[in-house]
């Protein structure tokens, strides 16, 4: 055997099980891929309730938004407005300067929805607060705002069809739901200064605006994260959409290029071999 | 050279089988969504003024502040100050000016006190003349630059009843007469 010969011979034995190694894990990682495939689209022909095990990435999603657009951490939304009318469609508040008012007696509706564009199921909370400022500076002074929450089937959340529940200043009050996948829940959120029963702090904020500005916050905050079953319900399903097909989607372009390299290194490990 | 070359391709192989099972392990992480939505409103403005001087929603006042001559137009001088007697007369304006945020209305409710029938008559347009008062009820208050103007004149005539203006001139106890109005101003729902 000549002396070439018997280094190459010297050198497989030395690379070949590096390649093998390489090859296994590449293997490995297509198996676990393909079992995931596998189980997406078994289980979408199984039973409700029945348990299944994904192992391929689930895709969640939430978000809040209005007409306007999407919420991100801090966004400006139309609630106010500068001027009000009453039931007999007359003016009865108006800006001078075309700021946002709140006198007593305006009460205003702001719609928004929850919107699940994920394959599972979200457990979320909303959250509304209000804070008051007086000359720019924060204020604990009490404030008479009622606030009243409804879904778009008319079911009341937060009061009901004949009275608002009061929400008292630097407090909060939360509601949680559930949103099931390709789901999403429409809210009317009314916020009402009553008219009647606080004349005398009613009077003293009108006043004191006249001297520094009185101002109010309104927030309402939601969150959100993934719902221990992934095949809860909640909310309106999208139109159009399929029913839940939940348990992730693939990167075919992994998936194929995973292949690919395994093929490659296949082919690599016989030709040293 | 063709080792290294192989080992390179080696080590990419490695990287690429990695990230995909990095990519597998990532999406399994706990997913949070966090926003909010806010708005700020600035409480309108209630700015009432009764005769130049803020109010907050009433006040009372004495009709008997200023006492005119028989022209109702200079001051008396020949009847002691604070006194009233055949042939005086006076005035007193209410002026309401709003520049308020909000719309209202505003009352004025008169109480006339005369127990002794002195013959004061009164008016608010200078023509009709009554021996009371009619409340005004809920006149509009425009919002910004909303006013209202009423003005009280008063009277005891001169030739009048003289029997009964000496009766009341030489009582053992002076008559007296006392006219309150409350200005009322609300917000208009």
């Amino acid at each position: 055997m000549s002396r070439v010969k018997k280094e190459r011979e010297k050198k497989s034995f030395i690379i070949k099980p590096v390649w093998l190694a390489l090859l296994l894990i590449a293997f490995v990682c297509m198996i676990l891929l393909s079992l995931g495939v596998l189980a997406l689209k078994i289980g979408n022909f199984l039973p409700e309730n029945t348990d299944v095990i994904f192992l391929v990435p689930k895709d969640p999603s939430f978000e809040t938004g209005d007409r306007k657009g999407v919420w991100e951490t801090q966004t400006r939304v139309d609630i106010f407005s500068s001027s009000y009318v009453n039931g007999e469609n007359q003016t009865t508040v108006l800006s001078q300067n075309g700021d946002n008012l709140i006198a007593p007696g305006t009460r205003l509706a702001y719609r928004f929805c929850a919107y699940n564009d994920g394959n599972m199921a979200m457990a979320y909370e909303l959250v509304f607060s209000f804070s008051l400022s007086l000359g720019g500076s924060p204020s604990a002074a009490a404030f008479p705002l009622l606030i009243r929450l409804s879904r778009a089937n008319g079911e009341y959340l937060a009061g009901n069809e004949e009275s608002f529940l009061p929400l008292p200043s630097k407090a909060q009050w939360g509601y949680e739901g559930i949103l099931g996948a390709s789901s999403y829940e429409e809210f009317t959120l009314e916020i009402e200064w009553a008219f009647e029963g606080h004349d005398e702090l009613d009077t003293a904020l009108g006043i004191g605006a006249t001297k520094v500005p009185v101002d109010l916050q309104f927030n309402v905050e939601s969150f959100a994260q993934t719902h221990s079953d992934p095949m809860e319900k909640g909310g309106m399903i999208v139109a159009g959409e399929k029913p839940t097909e939940y348990g992730g989607q693939i990167s075919w372009t992994e998936y194929t290029l995973l292949v690919t390299l395994t093929l490659v290194l296949a082919a690599y490990t016989i030709w040293i071999a | 050279m063709k080792k290294n070359k192989t080992m390179r391709i080696a080590s990419v192989v490695m990287v690429a089988a990695l990230l995909s099972t990095c990519a597998i392990s990532g999406t399994f992480a706990k997913y949070t969504s966090a926003s909010t939505g806010s708005d700020n409103a600035r409480v309108a403005r209630w700015d009432i003024k009764l005769n130049d001087k803020a109010i907050s929603n009433s006040f009372e006042f004495n009709l008997f502040e200023t006492i005119y001559d028989t022209d109702a137009k200079t001051v008396e001088t020949d009847v002691a100050t604070g006194l009233i007697a055949p042939g005086t007369s006076g005035a007193f304006e209410i002026k309401l000016a709003s520049a308020s945020e909000v719309s209202a209305k505003y009352s004025v409710d008169y109480t006339v006190k005369n127990t002794n029938n002195i013959p004061v008559q009164f008016s608010v347009d200078g023509t009709k003349w009554t021996d009371d008062l009619a409340d005004v009820t809920e006149k509009e208050l425009e919002m910004t630059n909303g006013t209202a103007s009423i003005t009280v004149q008063w009277k005891w005539v001169f030739n009048g009843n003289d029997a009964t203006d000496t009766e009341l001139g030489t009582a053992e106890e002076a008559p007296t007469i006392t006219v309150k109005a409350v200005v009322t101003v609300e917000q208009v729902d």
